[in-house]
């Protein structure tokens, strides 16, 4: 093994140039499968940490996946809303513990606004039923003298560079048009919440109260024309809400939760909707899922290339090594050196793609982060790579050794056949 | 040396045999030049002889051991410890250095290494006695020219001090001065080191170097035989066997 290991080196060496290309196939391919798996493990973690001690999601009645990505996610909007007689009436239902409602719609700079009451600080559980944690300052107030307060994640601190005291203004929907501006009422940042990984990053919270202020003079989803009622004057206002976009529900006993949801389904006065987050995650998992195993496809498929090439390009050039392995089999080796040598050239090419692959992917991990966490809302990890990755960067490895093993095969008897001289 | 007995031999597919040889030795010390034309079957004794193929039937003897009996591995390993082989051309691997190439054998064979004593001192003496000079040892042998090519082959076939030396037409591709030159240093080192050497070529100009000359068609018993040309003095019209049909005296 060790002189063949000396001739591979040199003879990889030799033609580097070619064997450059098939590295940086290989490498490419790992990147991709690594990237990927990384990617879609983080996006995983992500759906899972959204949201736990949350027995029931309760919204208008729609699909539980779309009502989980509105009211958990922040992705797309309502088809409808329930009203606040609804979550008072589910409140008092002898199995409730608590009820949070949240209220959605505006944004600030892209960012999702949540309308929500102090009840979502203490109530609202991510990961394994992790609470909120401020990171600075404090929560918003909850009363009319703390009206324009906000409270915003870390992502939202981060990436617009937003400290304590900061004023910012709430944009009406998605934003991106400065006439949808509710320019005339801005908040202050009065709390920074530490990161979490989930969607509470990249949100601005508000209270319901304030919502409804910059709504006073708006109607139809547009300004009423020469209507200004100045922030002061809001105050004065009945600033609770009638209707809201969806609510997060804590039983006294998790043993209850069909019998609410049962109730929720079959209440009179409104279609209303409740989910099981657990259950409806894993539905939208299954339906991200579908794309998620495609694109894992065809980077496994980017991988069975990557290794082809190297199939390829060491058969092409064999034909011009025989006088090579002829000289190789006088000094002694046998056809077993030849097909080791082949291997061996073989596995050196697809180690040094696989770890170049690898570095690539740690490296875009690193360099992508930020822009995935701030567009996607799902924290890239940035640490060592578990088991399933390391798992994957073998089987390239050992896939990269078996094709090596195709020309290995192919040298082993041309040497048998040539002799001491080519035979063409 | 090399005792061949009844050896019948043929490619894979060939319908008839490629060579038949009833008795071939080649004694201890001894310089044997086989001469045939292109196509006859050198390179393929050559082969045999090396221990690279087997015979279909018959056998070949290598130092009183019936190696074309053995498993590939001891043949390959005996092959390592006991043969130095010399190309045509296309003798060393390019991207080896000119001392890396002569290393190569003591790579392969232990024994070898431990004749060699020290390999890597052993390699330098070899090249400096076949004039390369110490500015090409570290050289990729890709650069040096054909002549330096195989006298680099030949400090490779003899590092670690082979009984049996076995070269196919080494000096087709050099000129008359490098050729003689190439001879006159390869079986001075046969010499001082004892090796017997089987040389093939079809140039008969080199057979005065030898011990023994030997026509291949003559012995073997599968090619037919070339007529006998207006003056020439050898036996092609008939098989001679083993007898020495011109070269030096032994």
């Amino acid at each position: 093994m060790k002189p063949l290991l000396h001739v591979a080196w040199a003879s990889a060496w030799n033609r580097r140039h070619t064997l450059a290309f098939v590295v940086a196939s290989i490498a490419l391919a790992t990147f991709l499968l690594l990237a990927l798996e990384r990617l879609r493990q983080d996006i995983r973690t992500s759906f899972v940490q959204a949201v736990s001690g949350t027995d029931l999601v309760v919204g208008a009645r729609t699909g539980p996946v779309q009502l989980m990505l509105y009211a958990v996610f922040r992705i797309g909007s309502a088809t409808n809303t329930v009203k606040a007689e609804s979550l008072r009436e589910l409140a008092v239902h002898r199995a409730v513990a608590w009820v949070v409602p949240i209220s959605l719609g505006d944004s600030h700079r892209g960012m999702p606004v949540v309308g929500t009451t102090t009840d979502y600080f203490t109530h609202f559980r991510y990961g394994d039923r992790q609470p909120l944690a401020l990171a600075e300052g404090r929560a918003f107030g909850g009363t009319l003298d703390t009206l324009y307060q906000a409270v915003i994640g870390a992502e939202v601190a981060g990436s617009l560079g937003y400290r304590l005291g900061q004023r910012i203004t709430l944009a009406h929907g998605g934003g991106g048009s400065l006439a949808a501006e509710h320019g005339d009422k801005p908040f202050e940042v009065v709390g920074v919440l530490a990161r979490t990984g989930t969607p509470v990053d990249r949100s601005v919270h508000v209270s319901l109260q304030a919502l409804e202020a910059i709504h006073l003079e708006w109607a139809g989803g547009a300004p009423l024309p020469g209507v200004r009622i100045a922030p002061e004057q809001a105050r004065k206002f009945d600033l609770e809400p009638k209707q809201v976009t969806a609510a997060l529900v804590g039983l006294k006993s998790r043993s209850a939760v069909f019998v609410v949801q049962r109730w929720v389904g079959a209440y009179e006065a409104e279609p209303l909707l409740a989910v099981l987050p657990g259950v409806a995650l894993d539905e939208l998992w299954q339906a991200i899922g579908v794309g998620e195993r495609a694109l894992l496809g065809i980077s496994v498929l980017v991988a069975v290339v990557g290794l082809l090439s190297l199939v390829a390009v060491v058969l092409a050039g064999l034909g011009q090594r025989r006088r090579e392995l002829a000289v190789l089999r006088a000094v002694g080796a046998a056809p077993r050196h030849v097909l080791l040598l082949l291997a061996i050239e073989g596995a050196l090419v697809t180690l040094a793609g696989a770890l170049l692959g690898a570095l690539l992917a740690a490296a875009a991990v690193l360099a992508a982060g930020p822009w995935v966490q701030s567009q996607l809302g799902v924290a890239l990890q940035r640490g060592a790579p578990d088991a399933v990755l390391w798992g994957l960067w073998g089987a390239i490895v050992a896939a990269g050794m078996l094709a090596a093993l195709v020309p290995g095969v192919r040298a082993y008897r041309l040497s048998l056949a040539d002799g001491l001289s080519p035979r063409s | 040396m090399i005792e061949v007995r009844d050896l019948r031999f043929a490619w894979p597919g060939a319908a008839q045999d490629t060579l038949v040889i009833e008795r071939f030795d080649v004694a201890d010390g001894e310089a044997v030049f086989v001469q045939g034309e292109s196509g006859c079957g050198k390179s393929t004794l050559l082969a045999l002889l090396a221990g690279v193929l087997v015979p279909r039937e018959g056998e070949v003897r290598l130092l009183g051991e019936p190696w074309s009996r053995w498993r590939g591995a001891r043949r390959d390993a005996a092959r390592a410890d006991h043969v130095g082989v010399i190309f045509q051309q296309f003798n060393l691997l390019p991207y080896l250095s000119a001392l890396a190439n002569v290393l190569l054998p003591c790579r392969f064979s232990r024994r070898r290494a431990a004749r060699a004593g020290d390999p890597g001192a052993a390699a330098r003496t070899l090249l400096a006695h076949v004039a390369i000079g110490d500015d090409h040892w570290s050289r990729p042998a890709a650069e040096l020219s054909v002549g330096q090519q195989q006298r680099v082959a030949a400090a490779r076939a003899l590092i670690g001090r082979p009984e049996l030396v076995i070269a196919d037409e080494p000096t087709s591709a050099l000129d008359a001065a490098r050729r003689d030159e190439f001879m006159a240093l390869l079986l001075g080192e046969c010499r001082a080191n004892g090796a017997s050497l089987v040389f093939v070529s079809h140039d008969e100009r080199l057979a005065a170097h030898f011990d023994r000359h030997l026509r291949l068609p003559e012995i073997n018993l599968a090619a037919p035989l070339d007529p006998v040309l207006p003056g020439d003095s050898s036996p092609r019209g008939g098989r001679s066997g083993l007898a020495p049909t011109g070269g030096r005296p032994g």
